[in-house]
C-alpha cells in the first residue's frame, strides 16, 4: 500500500510536470506572454484538445490526491503532491545548476543546456496555475472520498454482521 | 486452601481454580511426557486462560490448543526466507554493479583527453622509429653503393640480418620493400608498398597508424616497455591531464548511493545502523578492487584510451567511491526516519500498526493518531 501510494504520487507529479511543459507550449505566445483563451476556442483541434485535457487532468489529479491522502488534512495531500511535482518541473534547471557548481569546484566547462531564467519563470507561472486547478480538484475529491469511505464502511459493516452471526452460532 | 497446582506470589494465590475442572482424557505433558489425566485445571490470572500444570516437571500446559499447522507452513516459511536472502544478495550485487558502472563511466570520461595524448605520443614515437629505419636503409644502401663491406649484412637475394644501427633490406615479389632495423633493442620493420604506403611493425607487433581517434590507437608493447615511464614523468602529474567532467557523475552516484543507504537501513532492521555502514564499505572495497583490476596495464595490444584508464582509475575511482560512501552513510542514518515519515504520510493510523517495527526497533512508540 505504501509503495502503491508513493508510485501513484510520483506518477501524478510526473504528469503534472508534463502538463507544465505542455502548458508552456500551448498557452504561451512566441513573445513569452500568456494567452489562456485562444487555445480553448482555436480551430486547431489539437490545441483545443490539449487545452481542455490540461484542465481536466489537473482537476483529476487533485481529486485523486484528496482520496489518496484521505486520512490527512487536505493541505497535507496538496503538499505531498506539489513538492515532488515542483522538483520534477525544475529538475532540468536544478541539475544544470548543480553541474555548474561542480564545474566551478572541478575547474571544467559545463556543456549542459540549462533553461533560461525567463523560461523557468514562465514554467513557474504555469505551475502555479495548475496548482490552483489541483486545489480546485480537491473539492470534488472530498465527495469521491466520502463515497469510498461509505463503501468501505458498508463492506466492514457486512463483515462485522457476518462475524457476529458466526459468533452467535458458535455460542 | 491452596493446592499444588496454584502458584503463589508473595504468599497470594495467582491461579484461580475453575469449576468442574479436571482433565478427563490422556494428555501428555509437553515438558516431560507425563500423563496429565486427572490434573486440576486453573485459570491463570493475567489473561484468564485455562491451564494446567504438570505435577512432575511443573510445565504449564494450555488447555485451549489449535490444530497443528501443516508441515507446508514451515516449508513455505523456509522457502520465503531463502528467497528473501537471495533477493538481498541480488540487491547487493546490483548495487555493486551500479557502482562499478559509475566508476567505469567516470574513468572513461576522465581519461578521454589523456587517451588522446597517449595516442599522439605513441604515434610520434612510431613515426620516429619508422623514420629511423628508413634513414638506416638509406645509409646502408649508400654504404653498399660505395663498395663498403656490407655484404655480410645484405645477402645475395636481397635479404639480410639487421644489426644495431644497420638496416637489412628485403625486396619481395609484390613490389614492396621491407626494411628491418635494430636500434636500442627495438626491431623496427617498415614495409613500403608499390603505391608508397608504409606499415610499421615494432618488435613483431603492428604499429597501427591513426584510425580516426588517437584514443583507439593500438599501443605497441615496445612503447610500454621503453617509453611509458618516461612519458609519465614528462606529464608532470597525471591529475592535470584528467578531464574533470567526470565529476558530473557525482550527481547520479550520490542519488543512487543515498537511495541504497535508505534501502539497507530499512531492510536490515535487525542490525544497528553503524553496522549497516559495513554494506557500502564492502561495496566500495569490492568495486575498487574490481575497477583497478579491470584497468590493469601490460595486456597486449591495449588502446591508448585503455592505457590512460590505468593511470586515471587509481585517482578517479576512490573519489567516486568516497562520494558513494558518504551519501550511503547519510542514507543509512536518515533512512529509517524517512521510512517512518513515508509510512505516516501514506498509511492511515490503523494500517500503520503492521509496520510499527520501524518505530519499536529504535525504541520509539508508534505515534498516536491525530483526530482531524
Amino acid at each position: 500500500m505504501v509503495l502503491i501510494k508513493i508510485f501513484t504520487t510520483v506518477l501524478m507529479s510526473l504528469i503534472m510536470w508534463g502538463l507544465v511543459n505542455l502548458s508552456v507550449d500551448i498557452f504561451s505566445t512566441p513573445r513569452g506572454l500568456i494567452d489562456l483563451w485562444t487555445p480553448f476556442v482555436s480551430t486547431d483541434v489539437d490545441s483545443t484538445f490539449q487545452a481542455f485535457a490540461t484542465v481536466f487532468l489537473s482537476v483529476g489529479i487533485g481529486c485523486v490526491t484528496r482520496v489518496l491522502y484521505w486520512h490527512h488534512r487536505a493541505w497535507v495531500g496538496a503538499v505531498a503532491l506539489l513538492i515532488p511535482a515542483g522538483f520534477f518541473a525544475s529538475s532540468e534547471f536544478l541539475t544544470g545548476q548543480a553541474v555548474n557548481l561542480l564545474a566551478v569546484f572541478g575547474d571544467f566547462q559545463s556543456t549542459m543546456d540549462i533553461p533560461s531564467k525567463g523560461e523557468m519563470i514562465l514554467r513557474g507561472k504555469f505551475f502555479g496555475m495548475l496548482s490552483v486547478l489541483v486545489l480546485v480538484g480537491m473539492v470534488p475529491g472530498v465527495f469521491l472520498g466520502r463515497v469510498v469511505e461509505t463503501g468501505t464502511a458498508r463492506k466492514f459493516r457486512k463483515i462485522r454482521k457476518r462475524l457476529q452471526r458466526r459468533s452467535a452460532n458458535a455460542n | 486452601m491452596q493446592t499444588d497446582d496454584e502458584q503463589s506470589v508473595n504468599g497470594q494465590s495467582t491461579n484461580v481454580p475453575m469449576r468442574d475442572d479436571q482433565i478427563r482424557a490422556d494428555r501428555a505433558c509437553i515438558g516431560c511426557g507425563f500423563n496429565l489425566f486427572g490434573q486440576r485445571v486453573t485459570k491463570e490470572p493475567h489473561y484468564g486462560l485455562a491451564i494446567t500444570r504438570c505435577p512432575e516437571c511443573g510445565e504449564v500446559a494450555a488447555i485451549q490448543t489449535y490444530p497443528t499447522m501443516s508441515h507446508w507452513v514451515n516449508r513455505v516459511r523456509v522457502i520465503l526466507t531463502a528467497v528473501w536472502v537471495v533477493v538481498l544478495v541480488g540487491v547487493f550485487f546490483a548495487n555493486t554493479m551500479a557502482m562499478v558502472g559509475m566508476c567505469a563511466g567516470a574513468i572513461e570520461i576522465g581519461s578521454d583527453e589523456l587517451g588522446d595524448e597517449i595516442g599522439i605520443a605513441h604515434q610520434v614515437w612510431v613515426d620516429t622509429q619508422t623514420q629511423r629505419a628508413l634513414d638506416l636503409q638509406n645509409q646502408t644502401q649508400n654504404e653498399s653503393a660505395e663498395g663498403d663491406a656490407v655484404e655480410d649484412s645484405v645477402a645475395e637475394d636481397g635479404a639480410g640480418v639487421a644489426t644495431p644501427d644497420r638496416a637489412a633490406v628485403l625486396n619481395d615479389t609484390n613490389n614492396s620493400t621491407s626494411v628491418t632495423s635494430v636500434s636500442d633493442g627495438i626491431t623496427t620493420t617498415v614495409v613500403t608498398r608499390a603505391d608508397g604506403t608504409t606499415s610499421t611493425t615494432i618488435n613483431g607487433a603492428a604499429a597501427v597508424t591513426y584510425t580516426g581517434s588517437y584514443s583507439y590507437t593500438s599501443i605497441t608493447p615496445a612503447w610500454i616497455e621503453n617509453e611509458y615511464e618516461h612519458y609519465i614523468e614528462s606529464l608532470d602529474g597525471v591529475w592535470g591531464h584528467i578531464d574533470r567532467q567526470f565529476m558530473i557523475l557525482f550527481l547520479p552516484t550520490s542519488v543512487i548511493a543515498f537511495a541504497s543507504g535508505i534501502f539497507w537501513s530499512v531492510v536490515l532492521l535487525g542490525a544497528r545502523r553503524r553496522n549497516v555502514v559495513w554494506i557500502p564499505l564492502v561495496i566500495s572495497i569490492v568495486v575498487l578492487g574490481f575497477v583497478i583490476s579491470m584497468n590493469s596495464l601490460y595486456t597486449p595490444n591495449q588502446w591508448a584510451g585503455e592505457v590512460a584508464n590505468t593511470l586515471v582509475a587509481p585517482r578517479v575511482a576512490p573519489l567516486i567511491l568516497g562520494v558513494q560512501l558518504v551519501f550511503a552513510i547519510i542514507g543509512i542514518f536518515l533512512g529509517r526516519k524517512i521510512a517512518r515519515f513515508v509510512v505516516l504520510l501514506t498509511l492511515p493510523p490503523r494500517s500503520r500498526v503492521s509496520l510499527s517495527i520501524l518505530w519499536t526497533r529504535d525504541g520509539l512508540e508508534l505515534p498516536k493518531p491525530v483526530m482531524k
